[in-house]
This record gives structure tokens, sequence and C-alpha cells, in this order.
């Protein structure tokens, strides 16, 4: 079973008096994990700077970033130590997947098939209908040859 | 018992589709969330809201992890 990398979507909040150095420091530290897992990051990117609903070590302004990758799933709890080992500098983390929605197209093309296709999908469904009941009566026979047991 | 029957009749629901106006729900939308918490910044219920329960729970998730991410304040009293 090969594992498939997924995206995920991280938004890390930082303080504000954070310097340069280390602000660097982490993100070389993010990119190291990142490769290790073999993922690919989309978006590095700071996404506001704002004032925080309610102070958080006594800060009430930060700055948050997002970063967008896509690497295999052990990735997560990877990062979740980095950012839980820097917790003076991150004040607070959160990971998403994101899915890439596609049920709307997949309609659409249904709705194009040509008459006769649309008739042969509804003669197979019906077909499908009346042999239900049949497994159900086989089911049955099995139970009975187990409960039985008197061959 | 006509009294009673009067206070409890309700004025038509008005009904609110995100999926139809072409809204994703997520955290971080904080203009969209603000639309669904009170003065006092809790989340509205299903009948003031108008949601039908599938988006409902997406947005109540959505404002839970808003707060957590200080996006959105817990309560007014901060």
């Amino acid at each position: 079973m090969a594992i498939k990398p997924n995206i995920y979507e991280t938004l890390y909040l930082i303080r504000p008096d954070i310097g340069t150095e280390k602000f660097t420091a982490l993100q070389e530290k993010l990119n190291k994990t990142i490769a290790a897992n073999q993922g690919e990051i989309k978006k590095n990117e700071k996404w506001e700077e704002r004032n925080l609903a309610y102070p958080i070590n006594k800060y009430n302004k930060g700055s948050y970033h997002i970063l967008i990758y896509e690497a295999l799933p052990t990735v997560v709890s990877d990062l979740e130590k980095l950012f839980n080992l820097n917790k003076s500098d991150v004040l607070r983390f959160m990971t998403t997947l994101n899915e890439e929605e596609e049920q709307p197209q997949v309609k659409k093309e249904t709705s194009q098939d040509s008459t006769e296709d649309h008739t042969i999908s509804v003669f197979q469904s019906a077909v499908n209908v009346q042999n239900e009941p049949v497994k159900s009566e086989n089911t049955n026979e099995n139970t009975e040859t187990v409960i039985g047991g008197n061959d | 018992m006509n009294q009673s029957e009067r206070r409890y009749t309700f004025r038509k629901r008005k009904s609110r589709n995100l999926a139809k106006e072409g809204k994703k729900i997520d955290y971080k939308d904080v203009d969209l969330l603000s639309q669904f918490i009170t003065e006092r910044k809790k989340i509205m219920p299903r009948r003031t809201t108008g949601l039908n329960a599938k988006e409902q729970r997406k947005i109540a998730q959505a404002i839970k992890r808003a707060r957590f991410m200080a996006l959105l304040p817990y309560t007014v009293l901060h």
C-alpha cells in the first residue's frame, strides 16, 4: 500500500517581538521537516499582522503566517513537535487538510449523456434491484444450515 | 389558551444557503463568521441563522477554530 501525499495548510501565530534571526531559524527547521517527509512547499507567506481577539501570553498583537504544502501524513506530527518546542515564539498553530472538490463537474457529465446510455443505465438499475432480494434469501438459507446443524 | 398560542407563533423563517451563494466555510474568513455571532460573541442558533443542519455544524466548528486562533473572541469581557 503506497501512502499518498496530501495537501495540508498550517496557520501559525508568531509573537511580534520575534527577531529576524529566530524567524529565519524557524523557517529553516520547517523546510527541513517538510522535506524529510517528501514534501513540497507551495506557499509560505505572511497572512496578516493584526490585533488578537484576546491577549495571549500578554501579547495583544501578533503576525499570522500561512504555509501550504504537500507531504506524507507523517509530517503533521513532526510539525506539531517542532511548534511545541518553540512555544515561546509560536503562540498558536493549526493544521488542516485541503480537499479539492470536483463533484459539481461529475454531475454535469451525467446530464450530458445521450438518451441511449440513460435507458441502459435505467435497465441496469432495475436488474440490480431484482437481484437484491435473491441475495437476502440466500443468506437466510445459510443461517438455517448453520443453526440446524442436524444434517 | 388562545393568548399562549399567540405568543408562540413564529414569523416565517429566513433560510440561507451558503453553498448556493458560492461561499466556502473557512475558519480564516472572519467577515463571514462574524455574521453568525451575537453581540455577546456567542454562536447564533440555527433558528436565527436560517442555515441547514450541515452548514450550521460547519459554521460552529469554524467559529470554534477561529476562537482558538484568536481571530474571534470567546467573550465580550476580554
